[in-house]
């Protein structure tokens, strides 16, 4: 078959797609979000009335997508979305995303958040709104018959990986054999009783665990002791974990 | 009025507040878009990709290791290499690996046989890659010149080529033909 007819057929696919990426973008309406709202909105978080309006704007969405093609979120950033009920937009955004540049992470990221939602939904009834929510990859190294980590002579414990954020730790040791998950709030707040922390990862179900935290001089901390073994440290690879500072 | 030149606008733009970010969005949004134009003026997709480039500066600078370089070529790679490891997602090893080897030093082991771009069959997978991946091939292209990103473009088309493989094979047999082979 002629070389030019195939020529041919590339320039009409190239065209067409040109036509399409050329296409004049939608015009600005008062309510639609600036880009540097749409940076810092995985932070500061949507608004009802924002999340109704980017629903039905194709400028903000196109932004919205524009800024995942900047920058894929984490896993924990996600669920963060699902706790605050922003998900919508995002997943619109993160669907559109995935499906234009084949990002094989950010898919892997929805099918994980996806098996949690259901959880995450019940668990959004009981706590309410949260104070904070934060979140981070424990990269684990688990070994068969020790836990690898950074050992804590003094305290005779072995940390295996924490997370934090401006005022709050939570993490991960071993001590005599036995898994402790803990946490530290600093300094002291009165407003918070428990921290909830959500751990899941690509092959074990979430685990929810509450930790009660007792106030200390200058800072409140708690720690919950797991058991001697948890499916996921038999594996290598990241656990995320979300942490919810909850209202007392 | 014409946008000023992208190197000399970010030497002189305020980057002291928030709010000057947000005041001078629509400038510097013109600004990224002559920027592109003038190096790509083929390049599709621009308004997106100054939206991108706008919000990579943003977030670097909100997160306080925006350094605007004296090489404006260089802004221009760090967006593409970062749109690069996020859309291609380490498809091909191969970016991450010449990423880091950092292509403007044309690396001599890179050298791409003369005319295998221009093959009929790697411009079909050309022509089948989404736009924003055409935009990270072309925008590559047009800072980095041959034969480092050649040889990487090169590899990136034919590893979305067995990708896209069936679909080539069904347009084959749509225009009623076989030509070459078809790499599985």
């Amino acid at each position: 078959m002629g070389q030019s007819k195939l020529e041919r057929l590339v320039r009409r696919l190239q065209s067409n797609s040109a036509v399409e990426a050329l296409a004049p973008a939608p015009a600005r309406l008062p309510d639609c979000l600036s880009l540097v709202e749409v940076v810092e909105a995985p932070d500061t978080g949507l608004s009802s009335q924002q999340q109704i309006h980017i629903g039905a704007c194709e400028r903000c969405q196109r932004a919205l997508k524009n800024y995942l093609r900047m920058q894929c979120p984490e896993k924990w950033q996600v669920v963060r979305w699902m706790l605050r009920r922003e998900f919508e937009p995002w997943a619109a955004a993160l669907a559109s995303h995935v499906q234009e540049c084949g990002c094989e992470r950010c898919s892997g990221i929805l099918r994980s958040t996806q098996k949690v939602s259901a959880y995450l939904s019940e668990m959004k009834d009981r706590i309410g709104d949260a104070l904070a929510v934060f979140g981070g990859e424990f990269a684990l190294v688990p070994q068969e018959s020790s836990f690898a980590g950074e050992e804590d002579t003094l305290a005779g414990s072995r940390r295996l990986a924490a997370i934090s954020d401006a005022d709050t730790t939570v993490w991960l040791d071993t001590m005599a054999g036995t898994l402790y998950l803990s946490a530290m709030v600093k300094p002291a707040n009165d407003r918070i009783g428990e921290i909830h922390v959500l751990i899941f990862g690509e092959h074990n179900d979430p685990e929810w665990h509450t930790i009660s935290l007792l106030p200390g001089p200058g800072l409140a901390s708690g720690s919950k002791a797991l058991g001697t073994t948890r499916p996921w440290l038999a594996r290598a690879g990241t656990l995320t974990a979300v942490v919810l500072n909850q209202p007392k | 009025m014409q946008p000023a030149p992208l190197a000399e606008y970010l030497a002189n733009f305020p980057y002291s507040t928030r709010d000057e970010w947000v005041r001078h969005t629509d400038e510097l949004l013109a600004c990224l878009r002559r920027f592109i134009l003038s190096h790509r003026p083929d390049l599709q997709d621009v308004d997106d990709l100054s939206q991108t480039c706008f919000m990579y500066l943003f977030e670097r600078w909100r997160k306080g290791n925006l350094q605007v370089t004296s090489s404006v070529n260089g802004l221009l790679w760090n967006i593409t290499k970062k749109m690069c490891s996020a859309n291609f997602n380490k498809k091909s090893k191969l970016v991450e690996y010449v990423a880091e080897k950092d292509v403007r030093h044309q690396d001599p082991d890179f050298a791409v046989p003369a005319g295998e771009l221009t093959d009929p069959e790697i411009q079909v997978a050309f022509a089948l890659l989404s736009a924003t991946e055409r935009n990270v091939v072309e925008a590559l292209l047009a800072g980095y010149k041959p034969p480092a990103i050649a040889a990487m473009l090169d590899m990136t088309i034919k590893t979305v080529y067995s990708r896209k493989c069936s679909a080539i094979r069904k347009m084959r047999e749509q225009i009623g033909g076989k030509r070459g082979t078809v790499q599985a």
